[in-house]
C-alpha cells in the first residue's frame, strides 16, 4: 500500500535520489521546478511512498482547459458554436522511479493514474471539469491510451508532444 | 525538440525541455474534426472502448492512498 505527502523542503534527500533517467524531462521537472511550483500554489505535487519509505512515484496537476484554437477559426472562417472553451485539470507530470517498475509486483503507474482519476473526479463534483489532459511524450503515449485517453491533436512547434484527453463523463455510472 | 543527450551505459538517453505551464490548444485540421471534438465533449454519450472499459474497471477497485503521517 503506497502512501502519499504533498512535496515539501522536508523530501529534499527523496527527490535528490528519484531516478527517471530514461525520460529525463520527469526527473528534472520534479527536482528543479515541481516544489516551486507548488509553493506558488500553481501545480499541486504528490509523492509516492511504499511500505518501506522509498519515493516510488509522483504526479502533478494543474486547472487548466481545452480552448479550441483560434488562429485556425479566423483563417478558415469555420464557424462555431458558442462552447469552444472546456474546463479541465491537467495532468503535467505523472512518473514512476525505474527501480520500482517491477510489473510482475506491483503496477504503481496504473496506481497513480488512479489516483489522478480520483482526485480530479472529486474535483469535477464540486467544479465544472470534463476533461483529464494531458502533453504526451510519444513514449507514454501507448500507456495512456491503454486507459482510454485519445489523442485529440499533435503540438506545432512544441516538438514531439501530444495532447491527449479524457472525458470525465466517460466514468460515470 | 527532443534531444540526444549525454550517452548512460552505451545508449543516448533522450531529452525534452520542461513543459511549462500553459491551456491547452487544440488545431483541427478541418471544421469537421472540429465538430466532431465538440459533439464528443458534449455528448452523454458512453463510448464503447477497451481502454475506458480497463479504466472503468480500475476505478471500481481502486483505494485511495492514504496520507502518509
Amino acid at each position: 500500500m503506497l502512501t502519499y505527502k504533498h512535496i515539501s523542503l522536508e523530501h529534499k534527500e527523496a527527490i535528490d535520489g528519484f531516478n527517471c533517467s530514461d525520460e529525463i524531462s520527469v526527473e528534472l521537472f520534479l527536482k528543479e521546478q515541481a516544489l516551486k511550483l507548488h509553493l506558488l500554489r500553481s501545480a499541486v505535487t504528490r509523492l509516492y511512498f511504499d511500505e518501506s519509505q522509498n519515493l516510488v512515484g509522483f504526479f502533478t496537476l494543474y486547472n487548466d482547459h481545452v480552448h479550441l484554437y483560434p488562429s485556425q477559426k479566423a483563417k478558415h472562417g469555420w464557424k462555431l458554436p458558442e462552447l469552444d472553451l472546456f474546463p479541465a485539470v491537467k495532468l503535467h507530470y505523472i512518473g514512476v522511479d525505474i527501480r520500482h517498475r517491477d510489473r510482475e509486483l506491483h503496477r504503481y503507474g496504473e496506481y497513480l493514474l488512479g489516483e489522478v482519476v480520483d482526485l480530479v473526479e472529486d474535483i469535477a463534483k464540486n467544479s465544472g471539469c470534463n476533461f483529464i489532459t494531458i502533453e504526451a511524450l510519444p513514449s507514454a503515449l501507448s500507456f495512456y491510451e491503454k486507459y482510454g485517453f485519445k489523442v485529440s491533436s499533435r503540438q506545432r512547434g512544441n516538438g514531439e508532444l501530444y495532447n491527449m484527453v479524457l472525458k470525465l463523463g466517460e466514468l460515470e455510472e | 525538440m527532443p534531444k540526444q543527450g549525454n550517452l548512460e551505459g552505451g545508449r543516448h538517453k533522450m531529452t525534452t525541455e520542461i513543459k511549462p505551464i500553459r491551456p491547452t490548444h487544440l488545431e483541427f485540421d478541418s471544421e469537421e474534426e472540429m465538430n466532431k471534438f465538440i459533439n464528443y465533449a458534449t455528448s452523454t454519450k458512453k463510448t464503447s472502448d477497451p481502454g475506458l472499459d480497463r479504466l472503468r474497471q480500475l476505478m471500481k477497485t481502486h483505494k485511495r492512498a492514504p496520507e502518509r503521517k
